[in-house]
C-alpha cells in the first residue's frame, strides 16, 4: 500500500444554513519519495486537501491510511501524537518562534517530540542546519536572517524529525524568484538523496517545474494525476 | 518543559513595555503590602508597649472583686497584702511596684475636672513606669516635694495650670467620706499615651493614702515589669507565662498579662491586618487583571506561532501551559521586584523608623507618639511573593485557555 492513502474523502464545511463541500470524494495515493504539487486555482480545495494530508483536520468522510495504520477514527490526541511523529511542515510566512534561535527552532519538533536524548537532537539539529547551508548561524535569531535564509530554517526545522511526509504550502510565495529557485533545489536535492516526501500546494510554475507528479483539483475533486 | 519555560521566558522579555508595566503595577501592590503590614506591626508594638510603660504595665495583680467592679474604682475591693505579693514577685526576680487608684476631681479653684487618680511609689514606680521620664516641664515626685502632684500636660492645659500652681484635689475616702486638700503642681507628663496626657494625675502614695483615710501599705493594685521581648507576640507569651507560672505563688489574686490589658486595642489590630489584607487583594486584583490583558495580548499577536506548535504536534493543554507559564514569569518578576522593593521600604522603617510627630493629633486615642519603626517579618514577604505569583497563575489561565481553544488550522491561517 502506498505511505499515504486517501479514499473517498470528503470535507465539507457549514456557514450557517450553507454548506461549502471543500473536498467531494478525493481518492490519492502518494508513495514514499515523491516530490509532488497539488495545484488549482484558489477555493479548489488545495489548503484543505493539505489540511488533511497534515491531520490538522479531520475529513467529513472518507478512509485516511497513513503508513498502514487507518487514521479515520483518532482523536485529537492521537492526530497531534501522529503529526508530532511522521508530518512537518513548511509555510509560506516561515512561521519561525521569534524567541528562539535558528537551533532551537530546528531542534524544536524534538523537543515537542521528547523521543531523543539532548546529544542526538543537538547532532541531528546541526546536520540539517548543515544540510540547508546555515552552518554558523546557529546562533541567529530568525530577525537576523533573510526571508530565504527563514525558509531554509523552517526546511531544517521540518526534515530535522525525519518525517513520513513534508508538506509545505505555498513555500516560495514570499522569495524572490532566485531565492525561491534555491529552496526549491534545496527540498529536490533533499529529496533525492534522503527520499523525503514532500508534497506542495503552490501556483508557482517553478516548483510545478520542478514537480515529479503534478494532482489538479477543481472544486474540492481531483481532476488530474500527471506523473513526469 | 524546559523549551515552554525558554519560549514563555523570552516572550516576557522581547515585550519589554507590557512586561515592565505590569510588573511594575504587582511591585507596587506587594511592596506596599510589605511596607502597611510591618507599619502596622511597628504601630502595635509601639502601642502595646507605650500601654504597659505609660498606663497598664506588663502584668497588673488585683483582687478579682475589683476588677469585677472596675467601672467603679473600688477602693474596698483592695489588695489584701500588698507588701507580700511584692515579696512574692521579688523572689521571682520581677520588679513590681504598688499603685492606688482612685477616682478623684481635680480643681483649678474655677473649674472642677473628672479624674483617675494613681498613687504612686515615687521610687519603684519609674522601674516599672516610665512616666517620671516623660516630664515636659518641672519635676517627678520624691520627699523634696511633698504634698505635690503630677500632672498630664493637656489636663493642665485644660485647667490653665503650670508647674508650681495649686491644685485642689477631692475624692471619697475609704470610709466614704468626701475628703479634699491643696497640693502643689511638680511637674507636667507629655507621654506617647494620651490618655495619660489627658487625664493622668499622680500623687504620692502616701498622700493618696492620707487623703483617702486609707492605712499604711493600702494599695488597689500591683504593676509588674517584664523584660522587653523581641515581638508583640512574644511580649504577649512572655506576659501569659509568667502570670500563669505565678498563680500558685499569689492565690486569690488575678494576674493580668499585657495580652488581656490590652485586649481591646489587640481586637482592634486584627481589623487593621484584615484592612491591610484587602488593600492588597484590590492591588493584586489590578496587577492580575493586568496579567490578563498582557497574556491575552501576547496570545491575540501570536496566534500563527501557536498554530505551528500546534501543527508541530504540541497539544492544547502544553499551548496552555505555554501561556501559563509566561503570566507566571511575568508574576515571579512583579513578585521578586515587589519582595526586593518592599524589603528595602522595611529595612529602612526598621532600622531609621518614620517620624508621627507631625500626625499626633491624627491619631486620637491611640497611644501613639514619636518614632515609629518597622517589624521585620519574612513571613509576610513570604506570604506577599507566594501570593503575588497565584495571582499571576490564576490571571494567566484566562487567556491560556482561550490560546489552547485556538483551531490549528484557523491559527495558520490568522493573517
Amino acid at each position: 500500500m502506498a505511505a499515504l492513502h486517501l479514499e473517498k474523502v470528503t470535507k465539507v464545511y457549514r456557514k450557517g444554513d450553507n454548506e461549502v463541500r471543500a473536498l467531494d470524494g478525493v481518492d490519492l495515493d502518494i508513495e514514499a519519495g515523491e516530490f509532488l504539487t497539488v495545484v488549482g486555482p484558489s477555493g479548489s480545495g488545495k489548503t484543505t486537501l493539505l489540511n488533511i494530508l497534515g491531520c490538522l483536520d479531520s475529513p467529513t468522510e472518507g478512509r485516511m491510511v497513513y503508513d498502514g495504520k487507518e487514521l479515520r477514527a483518532l482523536g485529537e490526541r492521537s492526530l497531534s501524537a501522529y503529526r508530532r511523529e511522521r508530518i512537518s511542515f513548511v509555510f509560506q510566512s516561515y512561521n519561525l518562534i521569534p524567541v528562539l534561535t535558528v537551533r532551537e527552532n530546528v531542534e524544536l519538533p524534538l523537543l515537542i517530540e521528547r523521543a531523543l536524548a539532548d546529544g542526538e537532537i543537538r547532532a541531528r539539529s546541526s546536520e540539517m542546519i548543515a544540510a540547508v547551508g546555515l552552518a554558523g548561524k546557529e546562533d541567529r535569531y530568525p530577525r537576523e536572517l533573510s526571508g530565504g535564509q527563514e525558509q531554509r530554517v523552517a526546511i531544517a526545522r521540518a526534515l530535522v524529525k525525519r518525517p513520513l511526509v513534508v508538506l509545505a504550502d505555498e513555500p516560495s510565495a514570499n522569495l524572490d524568484s532566485r531565492t525561491a529557485e534555491e529552496v526549491v533545489e534545496l527540498m529536490r536535492s533533499i529529496n533525492a538523496e534522503r527520499g523525503t516526501t514532500f508534497v506542495f500546494s503552490t501556483h508557482d510554475r517553478l516548483v510545478m517545474e520542478h514537480a515529479r507528479r503534478i494532482v489538479t483539483i477543481r472544486d474540492g475533486r481531483v481532476t488530474g494525476d500527471e506523473r513526469k | 518543559m524546559g523549551t515552554l519555560w525558554k519560549i514563555a521566558f523570552r516572550n516576557t522579555i522581547r515585550h519589554k513595555r507590557r512586561t515592565i508595566i505590569t510588573a511594575v503595577v504587582m511591585m507596587a501592590g506587594i511592596s506596599i503590602f510589605i511596607v502597611f503590614d510591618s507599619m502596622l506591626a511597628g504601630m502595635d508594638r509601639m502601642a502595646v508597649d507605650n500601654m504597659s510603660d505609660y498606663s497598664l504595665s506588663s502584668l497588673k495583680l488585683r483582687t478579682p472583686a475589683y476588677v469585677d467592679d472596675i467601672s467603679a474604682t473600688p477602693l474596698d475591693k483592695s489588695l489584701p497584702d500588698p507588701s507580700g505579693a511584692l515579696a512574692a514577685l521579688a523572689a521571682k526576680g520581677i520588679t513590681g511596684t504598688p499603685r492606688l487608684r482612685f477616682v478623684a476631681s481635680v480643681s483649678n479653684y474655677k473649674d472642677v475636672f473628672p479624674v483617675i487618680a494613681d498613687g504612686v511609689d515615687p521610687a519603684s514606680d519609674p522601674k516599672v513606669f516610665k512616666v517620671s521620664s516623660a516630664l515636659a516641664s518641672g519635676s517627678w515626685l520624691g520627699p523634696e516635694t511633698p504634698k505635690a502632684v503630677v500632672m498630664g500636660a493637656v489636663l493642665a492645659q485644660e485647667l490653665g495650670l503650670k508647674v508650681g500652681d495649686s491644685v485642689l484635689v477631692s475624692a471619697q475616702t475609704v470610709d466614704d467620706v468626701t475628703n479634699a486638700d491643696e497640693y502643689l503642681v511638680a511637674g507636667l507628663v507629655q507621654t506617647p499615651d494620651p490618655t495619660v496626657n489627658e487625664g493622668g494625675l499622680f500623687m504620692a502614695i502616701d498622700e493618696a493614702r492620707s487623703l483617702l483615710s486609707a492605712p499604711a501599705g493600702f494599695a488597689t493594685e500591683i504593676d509588674a515589669a517584664l523584660p522587653r521581648a523581641g515581638s508583640l507576640n512574644a511580649a504577649i507569651a512572655q506576659g501569659d507565662r509568667t502570670a500563669a507560672s505565678l498563680k500558685t505563688l499569689l492565690p486569690g489574686l488575678r494576674l493580668d498579662p499585657i495580652g488581656y490589658l490590652a485586649q481591646g486595642y489587640l481586637s482592634v489590630r486584627e481589623t487593621k491586618s484584615k484592612y491591610s489584607f484587602v488593600l492588597i487583594l484590590i492591588v493584586l486584583f489590578i496587577a492580575g487583571v493586568g496579567i490578563v490583558n498582557t497574556i491575552l495580548m501576547s496570545v491575540y499577536s501570536r496566534i500563527r506561532e501557536i498554530g505551528v506548535l500546534r501543527a508541530y504536534g504540541m497539544t492544547p493543554r502544553e499551548i496552555s501551559r505555554l501561556f501559563t507559564l509566561e503570566g507566571l514569569a511575568l508574576g515571579l518578576f512583579g513578585s521578586v521586584l515587589g519582595v526586593v522593593l518592599g524589603a528595602l521600604f522595611d529595612l529602612y522603617m526598621v532600622v531609621k523608623g518614620i517620624s508621627i510627630e507631625a500626625f499626633s493629633s491624627a491619631m486620637g486615642s491611640l497611644p501613639l507618639g514619636g518614632v515609629i519603626y518597622g517589624v521585620w517579618n519574612p513571613g509576610t514577604m513570604a506570604f506577599g511573593f507566594l501570593f503575588g505569583l497565584i495571582v499571576a497563575l490564576v490571571a494567566s489561565r484566562i487567556p491560556a485557555r482561550q490560546a489552547a481553544k485556538l483551531e490549528p488550522t484557523s491559527a495558520l491561517r490568522f493573517q
